[in-house]
């Protein structure tokens, strides 16, 4: 038996765009999830992307378009609903599941993917990334800092003006 | 080489625009966005220009150099938008001896004009200047066991929408003009009677939704809803 939403007709079928990264690959993907970026709802409102057309994404490649994808498709749902007031517990807790193991990548990754969800517009995942990177610093003394952000070791001159810090600002320190 | 060094690009997160250091930043509390500064050269002073703040105070922090460093931040931070300050959860009301006292905030809170969003718990207000004409950006104001320093503040933000004040007894606000607050919530433990509470509370009466709770004197409410009837 068909499920109802895949019924006959033109109104079952969702819309569909394409984008073409910066390397020329195109990924055709729902009209909805495509819409979670500010930007691209605007041009896929006025009848873009669709057919052989395509939306040229000159700043974003093709590795960190894809990840982008993967987040717009898992969270469309939800983001149609208007922040899906009426999601289930599990729901919710799947999503934030899902984030959490989205997240879960190269220090390089989340800086495309930060850097895309800020030129495409994309709210919900500018501040999962940027969430991640803050959650990368938070409570640690400053060497553990720069050895998570893959910073150098301080030469001594810097390691002196370090030390000159801490002992100006003792109380963020202890 | 170790492991951290394999994805070894240190600019790569240096040259994320301003606006999304920001975002990662006003994430942090104060003491994480300030350790920033052993990064590099170029991030030792990044943390002074954030637009919003919060910091927790822990009852060990030095009770003495603190308010300096918040005074310094404050007055580096003219374009702050958002700011909260929440104080030693030991620190005491009154400050009696062997406890702690309220946090102590510096008066360059005042020259803050940007404020959009100002939180304060367990701290000590300094006394308005005079002719503070009241912060013209504000919305959302929340004081929580906030102590006042003056006998009498009035709290004058033109676009405040949401105003939040829970605290043991009554602080002497009064309320300015505060034509586009929409949500009040006063929470008194108890009420000094020579004021007037009526006229008090008449100055959010004008809010969609307000919540009141004091744990005291019924006759209080009556004489506000008498107010309400002949507004």
């Amino acid at each position: 038996m068909a499920a109802p939403e895949s019924g006959d007709g033109n109104n079952g079928a969702a819309r569909m765009v394409t984008l073409i990264s910066s390397d020329n690959t195109r990924f055709e993907v729902e009209a909805a999830a495509a819409s979670l970026s500010q930007t691209l709802q605007l041009t896929i409102l006025d009848g873009g992307g669709g057919g052989g057309d395509g939306i040229p994404l000159p700043n974003v490649d093709s590795a960190t378009l894809s990840k982008v994808l993967e987040y717009c498709i898992k969270h469309a749902p939800a983001a149609a609903n208007g922040g899906a007031p009426n999601a289930t517990a599990v729901d919710r807790a799947e999503l934030e599941r899902f984030d959490n193991e989205f997240v879960n990548i190269d220090q390089s990754v989340l800086y495309s993917l930060i850097m895309a969800a800020h030129n495409l517009e994309i709210e919900g995942l500018q501040s999962l990334v940027a969430k991640k990177v803050a959650d990368m610093i938070k409570g640690k003394s400053p060497m553990e800092i720069r050895r998570t952000l893959g910073f150098p070791d301080p030469t001594p001159e810097e390691q002196a003006e370090m030390n000159a810090h801490m002992l100006e600002y003792g109380w963020a320190y202890e | 080489m170790e492991p951290w060094r394999r994805h070894a690009q240190p600019d790569a997160l240096s040259s994320l625009p301003a606006e999304l250091l920001d975002d990662i930043l006003t994430r942090l509390d104060l003491r994480d966005a300030v350790r920033t500064s052993a990064l590099s050269r170029a991030w030792r002073r990044r943390w002074e220009s954030l637009p919003a703040l919060s910091l927790f105070l822990l009852h060990h922090h030095h009770p003495g150099t603190l308010p300096l460093v918040v005074a310094s931040v404050l007055r580096n931070a003219a374009r702050i938008s958002r700011l909260c300050v929440k104080g030693d959860p030991q620190s005491t009301w009154h400050g009696l001896r062997n406890r702690r006292d309220l946090f102590r905030l510096h008066s360059s809170i005042f020259s803050c004009l940007h404020l959009v969003s100002l939180e304060l718990q367990k701290c000590q207000f300094p006394p308005l200047p005079a002719g503070f004409a009241g912060f013209p950006s504000l919305q959302e104001l929340n004081l929580t066991t906030v102590r006042d320093e003056a006998d009498e503040w009035v709290i004058q933000a033109p676009n405040l929408r949401s105003l939040t004040i829970r605290s043991k007894d009554y602080q002497g606000w009064q309320f300015g003009e505060l034509p586009r607050l929409s949500d009040a919530t006063v929470d008194l433990e108890s009420y000094v009677d020579e004021h007037d509470f009526g006229e008090f509370l008449a100055g959010v009466a004008h809010v969609g939704k307000i919540t009141i709770a004091a744990g005291y004197l019924p006759e209080v409410l009556i004489l506000f809803t008498s107010y309400l009837s002949s507004w």
